[in-house]
């Protein structure tokens, strides 16, 4: 059995320390709920451990970190195929056959909006949360994460060109679910 | 440059992701267009918002939960830990290779002494001893045992058909 010594698993405790949360922030931002994000948190730790003689001190562990979460977010999509076709602009079909749009609840008073009372982040949140994984990823590490878009492409592994065409798809349709916010177009 | 070209552009242009010469020409556009510049603005906005967003807090277990991955057993599963656990206690390694080996010689020595046995008492006391065993016991069915072995079969197949056998 692999027995780590006693400074290694405080280098491990280390790391968790001072990654855990912004990675935990990551995934939860990708995933857009607290039980996958967990999931996600835990699995990359999991194998930062597994790698842990094998981590250079001097490497970039954040980017490391990053490209290992997004990727098993990658595989979860790929898990779970469905996740990825239901879209919240797609119209029900009812019994009848008719379309009728959706009627999206918000998940109510939850405790980000209550703790800031912000109409402005529960508005961003949800804008965010409808966009499809794909867009959402690049978006994501880009503006929340500031990641460039060559660390975007490397990290989910698709060319800088589709990075580039992601993140602009994503902010288009962003900039039209939120212009009722938009001051330029004279909002309420 | 075009509107088109131009506006699938600005986000790019935004985070000064763009080459020279493009930037030069998304500006050029940008002073020709008033669409182009309230997009410009919107977009920055947008990324605003988002870099803005507040940081989530974990469950508070979470990172109790993480620190605690270190008392987890890493590596592969038990039998490769028990594997190689007998590289490193022969005699465990030499039990098991001898067991392995009984496993397989004894039903070998079995199904021939049934067979000849089969041989003696004939086809109709070998299938009914057969059908009962088969029941009780499965394992020590000679039938079994000869499947095993692979050439049960010849032995009774061999066997001359009675008259009665004949379609």
């Amino acid at each position: 059995m692999l027995r780590y010594q006693p400074h290694e698993i405080e280098a491990f405790e280390a790391l968790v320390e001072r990654y855990g949360r912004r990675i935990y922030g990551l995934a939860y931002r990708m995933a857009g709920n607290e039980a996958d994000a967990n999931d996600l948190t835990q699995e990359a730790f999991i194998r930062v451990y597994r790698a842990l003689r094998r981590i250079d001190p001097r490497a970039n562990l954040e980017s490391w970190l990053y490209r290992i979460v997004t990727n098993l977010y990658i595989d979860l999509l790929r898990r779970r195929p469905k996740a990825r076709v239901e879209s919240l602009d797609a119209p029900l079909v009812t019994a009848k056959g008719d379309e009728v749009a959706r009627e999206i609840e918000g998940p109510g008073p939850d405790p980000e909006e209550v703790v800031l009372g912000a109409q402005l982040d529960g508005d961003i949140r949800r804008a965010l949360l409808a966009l499809s994984p794909d867009l959402r990823m690049v978006v994501v590490l880009s503006d929340i994460e500031g990641r460039s878009y060559e660390e975007i492409a490397e990290m989910v592994r698709i060319p800088v060109g589709t990075v580039k065409s992601r993140l602009h798809r994503a902010r288009r349709v962003l900039q039209s679910r939120l212009a009722h916010l938009m001051p330029e177009r004279g909002a309420s | 440059m075009t509107h088109v070209a131009a506006s699938q552009q600005l986000s790019a242009y935004l985070d000064g992701e763009l080459a020279a010469g493009e930037r030069q020409a998304v500006e050029a556009h940008l002073r020709r267009c008033a669409i182009c510049r309230r997009d410009l603005a919107e977009l920055r906005r947008v990324k605003t918002w988002l870099g803005a967003l507040p940081e989530v807090e974990p469950a508070p277990g979470l990172l109790a939960d993480l620190r605690r991955v270190a008392s987890a057993p890493v590596g592969g599963g038990a039998l490769l830990e028990w594997l190689r656990g007998a590289v490193r206690r022969p005699a465990v390694a030499a039990a098991a290779a001898l067991m392995a080996l009984l496993l397989i010689a004894l039903p070998l020595a079995k199904g021939r002494v049934d067979r000849l046995q089969a041989a003696n008492v004939g086809v109709e006391v070998y299938v009914r001893e057969h059908a009962v065993l088969s029941g009780t016991d499965p394992f020590a069915d000679p039938a079994y045992l000869g499947l095993l072995i692979g050439d049960a079969n010849v032995a009774l197949v061999g066997q001359r058909r009675t008259p009665e056998e004949r379609p």
